[in-house]
């Protein structure tokens, strides 16, 4: 399996640029992959350099290689060349941050000792500059006795030097210097490899024996049997006796070595200047500032998402209109028809206009991770987190789903604990995913973004963004909460601890903005293109069939029927009005009155033959039998049934709304599909009564806080599973979700009812 | 009039399948998943089990010394 | 004597001595936080938990039950 290309390993500490350096040799040449039962992604690219071909496998950031998690293992792992079909790297690449030097070269004195030759890429040379801080890298080099290269990623400075002394390490014998343990500490490690038949990399024993209860420790107890535990044990009470007592002994001895080596080439100043993060820290993590400047982010991001969305809405609304009148225009009234006007330009199009949404809520969400936001967020947050048995680390992958709930869910697996793991998993799905924007974003630009609407209050302006920043607090408030009573109960454990770095303020990258963006744009797209798409066939064909009205005619074609009737009379009444205009006449004038009324009269009963035919089709018949449930929520069978129809997939309702209120409106008007749907639903009554209006604010938040809450998401479902490897964690989820979804609706609509006193 | 009827149930057919495909596919954990709205971790391989991929530690050890 | 959770903000002190030989004290270790390593306290979190600390070049932010370990000469 042994490639010819040399393969060469990134390892560095987590926030020293190194998917930057990553991306700079690999250009575009690179695909996402996974190391098994593991972390966060892994990925692999390639580079060339005077005609040769080097693999590169950019590994997850870390602090040391003394693994305490199966995630931290697959650094090791992979430089020692355990993994499957893998080969043992050429080369490994240490990149370091300058500005740090001494803590990441703990790394780097780890990685000297695995028998592998080693290149330094001195990364962030600028900001150590900035900070005062000088390094003589050749000295260094000389002292490290490995090839130090400065380079700075993000500009691509150094990119060609780093290819070229990689290429020359490539077969050149392993570090020859590396920090030396103590002669006591040698002789248990020594001992210990005796113990230990075989040819254990003695790397690895020192692992054994540093590592308390660490990964090292489980994997020699999986695969050997002779009474390993008590005989570590007693090893390294021998080790505390001679004084040099784990694991405190490897930190003496690798921080010596990197402070001789590094005392006449590293210049730090007396007083350090105080830099762009001090300054910016001394706000963000303020005790009172902190939070006011969290909140504002969050209103900014909310209130814009509504600000420049609407007028690319616009136009995508104006593109899709045109499509359905021009299918509508070349086709007969017919099944095939009502499924590409109704189920697909309106349906998947209604959904569709929401992706300027998407792109700045993603572009935003990058932002904050580029520029190194989270870990100040993390901070902020993990008092609160910690009263719920998790820590800070966890509020990341809450934080992440606000884009969405799977990748959030998935970046949990950096939590070391599997108690903890889990609680932060069950808990993703209610932070408010970029899937329920559509439904929000519907249901605040029809009910409670106009001053003028009746509702509760008449806020202004910036009402929108405070009540999508409001639904987005509900999965901010309440996930702590269920972790809270999780931890409690069904994942009763310690609180984890929280040791976090709290990296350099960096400004983000347009190039990494713009790619996460437009990435997660596409992926927005295909979606549509695909599930929705097919659910919006379906969930057609279930509102169509069966269309045979009570008279063995066909509903389609008794609307057409209708609807050609009442437009020959809007014409005559037209012509006729024209008439008048040129020649008053008080007779016609009466007439034309009457046809008005006749042409209202038709509208109303196209609209009840519409209604009819939706109630009695296959879902309609479903959701009048689910309607006594949804009915405290305030909500009639269609509302019901739209719920119903998004459980796969929540942008469904927004598709579904549009394909029962707007059937058979083929007709253009100036504004598009997407904001007639919302003044649809502002016109929309109940069928038993009606003079009274469906919704309204009460209506509009119990269906929003439902969708805050409901886990309506089958990849979700899908993605816990795998990430929990049982079907009851997913089960779980989806009950309490359910439950406290219809519980909080409940709620809301009937608080909200007595309150406004609808 | 028939022959819409018979293209529309055509698409609901391959909807149908497509969805039933989907929903299979994603439970019995294979390697796509993409979430909800628009998140790029439509390609992210599913974790497996981790003794599948490492070699064992004896194995290692021949390996080594070849 | 003190332990580093009792230093306030801005206030700094030289490590004494860590206690524990479990997975944090190691990973405390190797952050760099050594006998005769310099620490500056350099914030609380909004309900006093975490802090914020800065030490060799770069700043760390744990909490005040972990803090507690760490013994620390103030300066």
């Amino acid at each position: 399996m042994k490639s010819t290309h040399p393969t060469i390993a990134l390892v560095g500490n987590p926030n020293t640029g190194k998917t930057t350096l990553f991306n700079a040799l690999s250009g575009l040449n690179q695909r996402v992959g996974n190391y098994p039962g593991v972390t966060v992604e892994t990925k692999k690219g390639k580079f060339h350099w005077q005609g040769q071909t080097f693999n590169v496998i950019d590994l997850p950031g870390a602090y040391s290689l003394a693994a305490r998690s199966p995630d931290e293992m697959v650094a090791v792992d992979v430089i020692l060349g355990r993994e499957e079909g893998e080969a043992k790297p050429d080369v490994v690449v240490a990149i370091v941050d300058a500005s740090n030097l001494e803590r990441n070269l703990y790394l780097t004195t780890q990685l000297f000792e695995l028998g592998v030759p080693v290149v330094v890429a001195l990364n962030m040379m600028d900001v150590a500059a900035a900070q005062g801080i000088t390094i003589d890298v050749a000295r260094l080099s000389e002292r490290l006795n490995v090839p130090v290269i400065p380079v700075q990623a993000n500009k691509s400075k150094g990119i060609q030097e780093l290819k070229a002394a990689v290429a020359k390490a490539v077969g050149a014998s392993p570090p020859k210097l590396a920090p030396s343990f103590p002669p006591a500490f040698e002789e248990e490690v020594a001992s210990l490899g005796r113990k230990l038949a075989g040819d254990v990399p003695s790397f690895l024993l020192r692992r054994l024996l540093i590592d308390v209860g660490g990964q090292t420790e489980r994997l020699f107890k999986t695969e050997t049997h002779n009474h390993l535990d008590e005989y570590l044990d007693s090893a390294r009470a021998r080790l505390a006796q001679a004084g040099c007592g784990v694991p405190a002994i490897e930190a003496r001895v690798r921080y010596g070595w990197i402070r001789q080596a590094t005392a006449d080439c590293l210049h730090r100043p007396v007083q350090r200047p105080p830099s762009w993060t001090d300054r910016i820290d001394a706000v963000l993590t303020h005790r009172v500032w902190g939070l006011l400047v969290f909140l504002a982010i969050m209103f900014i991001v909310f209130q814009s998402i509504f600000a420049w969305a609407k007028p690319l809405m616009e136009a995508i609304g104006a593109g899709q209109e045109w499509l359905g009148a021009w299918v509508g225009a070349g086709l007969e009234p017919g099944p095939l028809r009502s499924l590409l006007v109704d189920g697909v330009v309106k349906g998947v199009g209604s959904v569709l206009v929401f992706l300027p949404q998407i792109l700045i809520l993603f572009a935003f969400v990058a932002v904050l991770e580029d520029c190194g936001y989270m870990a100040r967020a993390a901070y902020l947050m993990d008092r609160l987190m910690a009263r719920a048995g998790l820590n800070g680390k966890s509020f990341i992958p809450l934080l992440s789903s606000m884009a969405c709930a799977v990748p959030g869910i998935m970046a949990a697996r950096v939590i070391e604990n599997r108690r903890d793991r889990f609680a932060t998993i069950v808990v993703a799905p209610l932070m408010s995913c970029s899937a329920r924007l559509p439904v929000y974003a519907l249901l605040i630009g029809a009910f409670l973004a106009s001053p003028e609407e009746a509702s509760i209050t008449n806020w202004g302006w910036w009402r929108p963004g405070v009540v999508l920043f409001a639904m987005y607090c509900l999965g901010l408030v309440l996930a702590p909460l269920v972790a809270f009573a999780l931890k409690r109960t069904l994942l009763r454990g310690e609180t984890p601890v929280f040791v976090m770095e709290m990296p350099l303020y960096k400004r983000p990258s347009v190039r990494i903005v713009a790619r996460r963006a437009i990435e997660a744009g596409w992926q927005f797209v295909y979606r549509a293109g695909t599930l929705i798409l097919a659910s919006m066939i379906v969930i057609w064909a279930l509102l169509y069939f069966p269309a045979t009205h009570p008279s063995g005619d066909n509903y389609d074609r008794l609307l057409a029927e209708r609807q050609a009737d009442r437009d020959r009379w809007e014409e005559q009444a037209d012509d006729l009005a024209k008439e008048l205009e040129d020649r008053p006449d008080s007779d016609k004038q009466r007439q034309l009155q009457a046809m008005r009324t006749t042409i209202e009269a038709m509208d109303d009963e196209i609209r009840e033959l519409q209604q009819a035919w939706k109630a009695q089709s296959y879902l309609g018949r479903v959701g009048r039998w689910l309607e006594p449930m949804v009915r405290p929520l305030g909500w009639d069978w269609r509302i019901g049934l739209a719920a119903l129809a998004s459980f796969p997939a929540r942008e469904v309702m927004v598709g579904t709304l549009g394909l029962i209120f707007q059937q058979g409106e083929g007709d253009a008007s100036e504004e598009g599909y997407q904001l007639q749907l919302g003044r649809r639903l502002q016109e929309a009554t109940w069928d038993d009564e009606p003079t009274r209006k469906l919704f309204n604010v009460p209506v509009a938040l119990s269906i929003m806080v439902f969708f805050a809450l409901c886990c309506q998401c089958a990849s979700t479902l899908a993605v816990i599973k795998r990430e929990t490897h049982s079907w009851r964690w997913p089960a779980f989820t989806f009950v309490y979700m359910t439950t406290l979804a219809y519980l909080g609706a409940l709620l809301v609509y009937q608080v909200g009812s007595l309150w406004s006193g609808v | 009039m028939n022959w819409q009827l018979t293209v529309a149930l055509a698409f609901v057919a391959l909807a149908s399948v497509y969805l039933a495909r989907r929903a299979y596919r994603s439970w019995s954990a294979a390697t796509r998943g993409d979430g909800c709205g628009g998140c790029g971790c439509a390609a992210a391989p599913a974790p497996r089990d981790q003794s599948q991929r490492r070699i064992s530690l004896s194995r290692y050890m021949v390996r080594r010394q070849q | 004597m003190q332990t580093l959770d009792c230093l306030g903000v801005g206030q700094r002190g030289r490590v004494e001595a860590m206690a524990g030989t479990d997975a944090i004290t190691q990973r405390l270790y190797e952050m760099g936080i050594l006998e005769g390593e310099e620490l500056e306290v350099i914030g609380l979190a909004p309900l006093g938990d975490p802090m914020e600390v800065r030490l060799r070049d770069y700043r760390l932010s744990l909490r005040r039950s972990e803090a507690a370990r760490i013994t620390v000469r103030p300066m």
